[in-house]
């Protein structure tokens, strides 16, 4: 049952009167429910629709989802969309295109929180300007005008570097490398590790080993780091023991995204988020030597963090994140035990 | 006939159940609605005003809030000053049950103060953050005026929002 909102009437029957008092002090009225919605996420909104027909459309109203939108939001997204809700999962689904294309944003959908792809025209790579490492193409599975494409280098640097200010405050944000293998394969990633890095410019940044190796994830990848599936202990039967790296995990490996494209996970960063600074995160492979290519890039991504981080989120154990790689990277049926490695 | 002007104005106050509350003019500008009333109607600032909305136990509480935050406001702002206020308004809140929170809410929506009515909203809201739909139906005394098929359709659209729900503890 609504109640009525008090609004002020100056003057009544016989004199100055205070406005007519709400019907029922039982029951919150509408405008009251979604202010407080307002104050919850868009997780929340979402299932409390559930409660009853007063609380739905206090959790659908305008007033609740404006709030969750990032406060640029008419310069980022024509909202020409019915309400603002609509608007909101648009904007979850549908990764718009800023700064000149050069960055596209997206909210992550429970917990508004801010999410970006640098394109690699917005990355500083060495030598990306020249055609005999480098080369722009346009595709049409990316969602930016152009991705590079290492045609062959010795020195790979990749950095990109994004303001502290656009990031969403008192987040985990994890950061990925986007890219995939060229029709005629990547070559040189397999056994060779690269060093991706993430933090604060002018800072150490956190490190981490990770493989751009594309064809072992299509061929199954053998983490080291036993978890009881009987598919990966065939490992052992092949004698690829020797090449593998006795430490490397299932992380340090690409994984299937959604959209069709590989990624990498460089590393993570908790933003605080009261500064003027940038993050920078890097990929680099410049002690090896050797030559290596076949890789096209889309850009790097940057993300938060689902896994226990972000205060919003409901906290789900890392171990299941990892599993979630393992298996969505994986189709039992195109396994060929009987390839050798190069 | 206007009585001679004293310092601080005393404006009273008649809650719901018919207690009178004197209070200073400048706590009484704190509520939006009765500073808007007073500006359309300047004399009648020597009747009593009647609040039928609003019990004695929430006006007290009310006036407590507005008496402390326009001293906190006084002083010079600091980031001690600040640290006081958070804590100030964390115990304001931490004692209160669910019904008592409901009631400031409708109080402070009433007399349109728009700090407390933030802080309470902000209250609440952290209370039912990640709780189940059966639980907020309690915590606002609301009855679940679906039809079968309709909750469950409702769920289903939205069911990536009730994974990891906190559980109902009672």
């Amino acid at each position: 049952m609504k109640s009525e909102v008090s609004e002020i009437e100056g003057g009544g029957r016989g004199g100055p009167s205070l406005p007519s008092p709400l019907l029922d002090l039982n029951a919150l009225p509408q405008d009251c429910i979604a202010a407080i919605l307002s104050f919850t996420t868009p997780r929340d909104a979402c299932r409390l629709s559930a409660v009853s027909t007063v609380f739905k459309s206090a959790a659908e109203s305008d007033a609740v989802w404006e709030s969750f939108l990032p406060s640029d939001y008419r310069a980022i997204i024509p909202s020409s969309l019915a309400s603002k809700k609509a608007l909101y999962l648009s904007l979850c689904d549908n990764p718009v295109l800023i700064d000149g294309g050069r960055k596209s944003f997206s909210l992550e959908r429970g917990s508004d929180k801010k999410c970006y792809m640098l394109s690699a025209r917005d990355l500083f790579i060495v030598w990306g300007d020249t055609p005999t490492y480098w080369r722009w193409i346009s595709i049409p599975e990316s969602r930016f005008e152009e991705v590079a494409e290492l045609i062959s280098v010795c020195w790979l640097e990749i950095r990109g570097r994004i303001s502290i200010s656009m990031l969403s405050p008192m987040t985990h944000y994890k950061a990925y490398l986007v890219f995939k293998a060229t029709t005629s394969g990547a070559y040189g990633f397999d056994l060779q590790s690269v060093e991706a890095s993430v933090g604060l410019v002018g800072t150490e940044g956190q490190k981490r080993t990770v493989y751009l190796d594309t064809e072992r994830r299509r061929r199954g990848r053998f983490p080291i780091a036993p978890r009881g599936i009987g598919l990966f202990n065939r490992s052992r039967f092949f004698g690829l023991q020797a090449s593998v790296p006795t430490t490397a995990s299932d992380d340090q490996y690409p994984k299937v995204r959604v959209d069709g494209w590989l990624e990498i996970e460089l590393g993570e960063f908790f933003n605080e988020g009261c500064t003027d600074e940038e993050l920078e995160m890097s990929v680099l492979e410049i002690k090896g030597g050797h030559w290596k290519g076949g890789l096209v890039i889309q850009g790097i991504e940057i993300r938060p963090n689902l896994c226990g981080g972000s205060e919003n989120n409901a906290p789900v154990p890392s171990d299941l994140c990892l599993n979630t790689g393992i298996l969505s990277g994986q189709d039992s049926k195109n396994q060929d035990f009987s390839a050798s490695l190069p | 006939m206007s009585m001679a002007a004293v310092e601080t104005k005393k404006i009273t106050l008649r809650t719901a159940d018919n207690h009178e509350f004197e209070v200073e003019e400048a706590i009484a500008m704190e509520f939006s609605t009765i500073k808007t009333f007073f500006d359309e109607n300047p004399d009648a600032s020597e009747d009593t005003i009647p609040l039928p909305n609003v019990t004695s136990k929430c006006l007290s509480a009310i006036i407590e809030y507005c008496k402390s935050h326009l001293a906190f406001r006084a002083r010079e702002t600091s980031s001690s000053i600040d640290e006081q206020v958070r804590t100030y308004d964390e115990e304001f809140v931490k004692a209160r049950d669910n019904e008592s929170l409901k009631e400031l809410i409708l109080a402070a929506n009433y007399l349109n103060i728009k700090a407390l009515l933030d802080m309470l909203n902000q209250a609440v809201a952290d209370r039912i953050k990640n709780k189940s739909v059966e639980y907020v139906r309690r915590f606002f005394g609301l009855e679940n005026d679906y039809t079968p098929e309709e909750e469950a359709a409702i769920r289903a659209e939205n069911e990536w929002a009730f994974e990891g729900v906190d559980p109902d503890d009672d």
